[in-house]
């Protein structure tokens, strides 16, 4: 580093420095040395309880057999893509907005202050990596008792070095527009193919030297696991060799960001800090979205305005949708995800009821208009309609989209053998009332608008307990909603499997007239409902 | 005037805790007949638009449009809206939001006409098929203008609507605002820019505090004593 920038950090950080208060200083250390307290408690009281649990041998041939290399392998290759998707809007290198001002736009050397950023993710890329190895080590070492430090240096090199990997993978995203288009143009189809892949059991071999990083990250863990790995000394080896070079390549490439760029970047975190700070994971969301939109411009597909006035607000909807087909691609998979359970366990009420909130989750994608609706209530004063009816109005596409998609995965669950014939009828008939009850769950939640200052405010008023229970209820509101309206039906379905004729007609019977009713409440509730302030 | 008022508010008083925004205001907007609102900021100018376009209530008092209150539907649809600052869909183009807001009102024959008409007439005919966000604030308000314009309506309340306007906008504007008065809408204005509303507005009523210290015709409303007193000339 040259001796102006040098001077320049050094003064900045001593001004710092001198600003932050003994208190403020004390705060920090008591944080992170509570962190790491409770991190270490945990850590060691989860191993104890996992030891002293019963047996499990199956679990054991299990995970040795292969199934810690495929999912070591696909956790990696999703954390991967999670750090490059990452870095399409954010990344390793963020500066402040003042920094941007003041700092970058002074004459020095930018390659070398970004350096000093740069190196500061590599380090949080291999804690973070460091973090999640030590987590699997504490659950493999418990259920597999295998001899403890080659099982703690494999979980804990290979994943810390993927971090490193994957922070500087994250700046070469970052410096280029190019790239950051192509990964998130493609990392949609690298994760339906690694899906797929796991599915098919294609990965049951995973960690080969051709699998790629994730697999070579994996090899050493697997190994020092007991598995069958032969090769992982020329895994670790390639995955150090990829890593250094990425980092030399990262290094290299340090000046070729653009000061509009991390001046976007900047403005993006400043204001995802303030989301997060004010506990809206919506307001973040729609930043990312933001962020990214420059990136892979503005779909210009079409819809033809319909020519009757009450399709007026559905036209508006699937419009939005088409625009932004991920929402429905997740829906798909939620909500695809959640039936798949219920067909495959369907006896099991826990289950049952992680099926619906997935469901929910998969809902709550496509009631973003009226979300957006919710954001801005003003701006519906130039449609005719009260709020309750706009709200049910904005439900109707949703409504349309997630029926589709129930009976697609009706269809595909029936040819998979997981759906009985003689039961597809009724399954296909309840995808209508199904699909309503969790939008309009979904819509209960949505039409609230986002979480106010008013709220956080008393939130944070109410104390350390009450307050976050009074933020989780604000959140769990639509889940709960879609719990009360579809675990009902579903228990008294599961009470009746396997009963004769007469009792399981009468079960669905009930079952029916409860999501019915369900129905009517949610419907009548939603229509009286007022804009939000 | 023997023509029913379309807008009418009598004692309308809104608060928040002990700020008094708006106090014991009564106004009356007939049909083709055109009053703006002037005052300094925080006079009450905006709070009375949206007591008017029901998106405050009133803390005392009613506001009736249309003959009805705003619960109804017919009442809803007499009335249209510019607030100060656009309020777009973000994932909806120009055109869409004028395609929505016609269709919403009912308009389902001439749609396609109308909306090209007055893309033309704000200058917007290039720009139809952007995102809000690809617009600038002037190009929004056009947006915003035009979105009120698209629709029948008996009664326009216009807050600041040319804020961000280039003049050959703001002259296209007043032009359709003295059409529309033609055309026997009432319209209720809101402007610092007293130059835009000469030539438009009939009544004027001077806002101070929340209070109507002055109303009455136009041009001795801003002649007068009160306007001069609060150097709104």
């Amino acid at each position: 580093m040259n001796q102006a920038s040098a001077a320049t950090l050094g003064f900045l950080r001593r001004r710092r420095r001198a600003h932050r208060s003994p208190q403020q200083r004390s705060d920090r250390f008591t944080a992170l040395y509570t962190v790491g307290l409770y991190t270490a408690i945990g850590a060691w009281a989860g191993f104890q309880a996992l030891r002293q649990g019963p047996a499990r041998g199956g679990s054991a041939v299990w995970l040795t057999g292969g199934g810690l290399a495929r999912v070591a392998t696909v956790a990696l290759l999703l954390g991967l893509l999670a750090a490059l998707r990452y870095a399409t809007w954010q990344g390793p290198v963020v500066f402040t907005a003042p920094e941007v001002q003041f700092l970058l736009g002074s004459p020095l050397p930018r390659a070398e202050l970004v350096r000093v950023r740069l190196g500061r993710g590599l380090l949080v890329g291999a804690a973070a990596g460091a973090a999640l190895g030590l987590a699997a080590f504490v659950l493999l070492e418990a259920e597999l008792a295998v001899p403890a430090w080659p099982l703690l240096a494999a979980a804990l090199g290979g994943p810390a070095a993927f971090g490193v990997l994957a922070a500087a993978l994250g700046w070469l995203v970052e410096s280029s527009a190019i790239t950051a288009r192509v990964v998130l143009l493609a990392s949609p189809l690298v994760l339906a193919a690694a899906v797929a892949a796991w599915l098919g059991g294609a990965v049951a071999v995973g960690a080969d030297p051709w699998s790629g990083p994730w697999g070579w990250a994996a090899g050493p863990l697997v190994a020092a696991a007991g598995g069958r790995d032969p090769g992982w000394p020329l895994q670790a080896a390639l995955l150090g060799g990829v890593t250094v070079a990425a980092v030399v390549a990262a290094w290299r490439t340090a000046a070729r960001v653009t000061l509009e760029e991390l001046e976007r970047r900047a403005g993006t975190r400043a204001g995802l800090g303030a989301s997060l700070f004010m506990a809206d994971p919506r307001g973040a969301a729609l930043l990312r979205h933001q962020a990214v939109r420059g990136l892979v411009g503005v779909r210009r597909l079409g819809l033809r305005h319909p020519r009757r006035r009450w399709l007026a607000l559905p036209w508006r909807d699937g419009l939005s949708l088409l625009r932004t087909p991920g929402r429905v691609g997740w829906a798909l998979v939620l909500c695809g995800s959640g039936a798949l359970a219920v067909a495959v366990a369907p006896g099991r009420r826990l289950l049952a009821t992680g099926a619906v909130v997935v469901a929910y989750l998969g809902a709550a994608r496509l009631v973003e208009p009226l979300r957006g609706e919710a954001d801005q209530p003003d701006a519906s004063r130039q449609l005719p309609w009260r709020w309750g009816d706009l709200v049910l109005l904005h439900t109707v596409t949703p409504i349309l989209v997630l029926t589709a998609i129930g009976l697609a995965v009706t269809v595909a669950l029936a040819l998979a053998g997981l759906v009985p014939v003689p039961a597809l009828g009724m399954a296909a008939a309840a995808c209508l009332p199904v699909a309503a009850a969790l939008v309009w769950s979904a819509a209960i939640a949505g039409q609230r608008g986002r979480l106010g200052l008013d709220q956080f405010l008393t939130a944070s008023a109410m104390g350390e307990l009450a307050g976050p229970l009074y933020l989780l209820r604000w959140f769990a509101t639509g889940p709960l909603v879609a719990l009360a309206a579809l675990l009902g039906p579903i228990l008294v379905l599961q009470g009746a499997a396997g009963s004769p004729l007469p009792r399981a007609q009468a079960a669905v019977t009930n079952g029916a007239s409860l999501l019915v009713t369900a129905l009517a409440v949610q419907g009548t509730w939603l229509r009286s409902r007022h804009p939000p302030d | 005037m023997a023509t029913q008022p379309v807008l009418e508010l009598r004692g309308v008083r809104k608060t928040y805790g002990e700020l008094v925004a708006v106090d014991l205001l009564d106004l009356e907007v007939r049909p083709g007949e055109c009053v703006v609102l002037i005052g300094h900021n925080g006079s009450g100018k905006t709070t009375t638009l949206r007591l008017v376009a029901g998106l405050l209530e009133p803390s005392e008092g009613w506001v009736r449009v249309a003959g009805g209150d705003l619960a109804q539907e017919r009442s809803r649809a007499a009335l249209s809206f510019v607030p100060d600052s656009p309020l777009l869909y973000p994932d909806l183009t120009v055109r869409e939001h004028l395609e929505l807001i016609g269709l919403a009102h009912g308009i389902e024959d001439g749609l396609d006409g109308r909306v090209a008409e007055l893309l033309e007439l704000f200058e917007l005919t290039s720009r139809g098929d952007f995102l809000p966000g690809q617009l600038s604030r002037g190009m929004r308000q056009k947006a915003q203008l035009a979105c009120a314009l698209v629709r029948p309506f008996q009664l326009l309340l216009l807050d600041e609507p040319v804020v961000g306007l280039d003049p050959p906008s703001q002259l296209a504007l007043h032009r359709i605002l003295v059409a529309a008065k033609q055309d026997g809408a009432a319209i209720l204005l809101s402007t610092h820019q007293l130059a835009f509303a000469a030539g438009l507005a009939d009544r004027a009523v001077v806002l101070h505090d929340g209070r109507a210290v002055e109303q009455g015709a136009y041009a001795s409303v801003v002649g007068g004593p009160e306007a001069r007193r609060l150097g709104l000339r």
